[in-house]
């Protein structure tokens, strides 16, 4: 999330450029997680491979738009997705469990179970065709803005699909590589990953993820989020203001 | 179910391998395509059209080897998620779960379409 603006703001790169080194560590991120999370119970595999039908077409159609985008447009919607993403951050929320299975959960077995505070928590999965269409358009945001779209996955997952949200976390986690992998291959091929930025951007990610691992656990997680809320609303003026001026 | 999970769990593990393997050889070509004194990011200020096969062909010929080993690197990590979701369908399909293995085919055609997409860009 914060990749795109520290590239185009600090460093004067291409948002182009920016948006597909950005997918690159989502893609580091995301593989470098997903091992924890299963090991914690946390991810349903089936669902995500479901949602993938709909992240990566959608991921496509972003691609396709996005050739056709300005690069003011291109900020704009940065700055407005980062606005929209630190308002969400603000927002209480609580889980509601699904009474029954959707018949596409039933048939395909998608309800399952995760551990909480010593004990197997079973949960059902509701509304399947909205979660697979939001699914679509956090993939065709991913392709344009080279994020992972994990906050429009989670809240289909959360509010609409009605899943625990330490599961929807986590299978969101184990979603946003293969979402952003359908878009990274395509501007690879196309020539917009550049070596020059991409390689600081995985290695910072990667180096970045594993100090990260050792050190959150001692740090307190409300004063992080309210720090990463300001940076988040100064950071999307930035891109609003860059946006404006063409 | 628990097998499947158990599984995922092995393919994660070789997942997060692979990220760190990537990660070593983009380092390494990092470190060799770096010149002192120059802003590397100073050609990125603006855009140019210039595709991949274009962009080694180029670095083949100026003997720029730490960009490929970058590239190399690149390709390895871009790829995992695909890698991982072909060894969801072999799985889906040695416990006998057609529709499971149809939804994961899917996803993979749906992946190599949409790299395609940047060849034909």
């Amino acid at each position: 999330m914060i990749v795109v603006p520290v590239l185009t703001l600090v460093f004067g790169v291409d948002i182009r450029y920016a948006v597909a080194a950005s997918l690159i560590s989502i893609i580091a991120t995301s593989s470098g997680a997903a091992a924890s999370f299963l090991k914690d119970h946390l991810t349903n595999v089936r669902l995500a491979i479901l949602l993938e039908v709909g992240t990566v077409f959608g991921a496509m159609s972003g691609f396709l738009l996005s050739t056709t985008l300005k690069s003011s447009s291109l900020f704009l919607c940065f700055g407005g997705f980062l606005l929209f993403s630190a308002v969400m951050m603000f927002r209480q929320k609580k889980d509601s469990r699904a009474e029954t299975n959707h018949p596409w959960s039933e048939k395909l077995g998608l309800h399952s179970k995760f551990p909480e505070k010593g004990e197997w928590i079973h949960y059902k999965i509701a509304n399947v065709p909205f979660g697979l269409i939001s699914m679509y358009v956090a993939g065709v945001f991913s392709a344009i803005l080279g994020i992972g779209s994990g906050i429009f996955k989670i809240m289909a997952m959360d509010g609409a699909m009605k899943v625990p949200m330490k599961v929807s976390s986590a299978t969101s986690n184990f979603m946003i590589g293969v979402t952003a992998s359908a878009s990274a291959g395509a501007y690879f091929l196309r020539g917009d990953i550049k070596p020059e930025i991409a390689s600081p951007v995985a290695i910072g990610i990667i180096v970045g993820a594993w100090i990260g691992a050792k050190v959150m656990p001692k740090m307190n997680a409300a004063s992080i989020r309210k720090v990463f809320i300001v940076v988040m609303v100064i950071v999307s003026i930035q891109m609003i203001m860059k946006g404006l001026q063409g | 179910m628990k097998d499947l999970e158990t599984m995922e769990l092995k393919i994660s593990k070789f997942l997060r391998v692979g990220v760190v393997i990537s990660g070593i050889i983009i380092a390494i070509g990092w470190a060799m395509s770096l010149k002192p004194g120059t802003d590397p990011f100073a050609p990125l200020q603006t855009y140019s059209a210039f595709n991949l096969l274009d962009s080694i062909q180029m670095h083949v010929i100026l003997q720029n080897w730490g960009k490929i080993i970058a590239y190399f690197g690149l390709t390895i990590l871009i790829t995992l998620p695909v890698l991982r979701v072909f060894l969801s369908v072999i799985l889906f399909i040695k416990q006998k779960e057609k529709t499971m293995a149809l939804i994961g085919a899917i996803v993979l055609i749906g992946l190599i379409l949409s790299f395609s997409l940047g060849i034909e860009a």
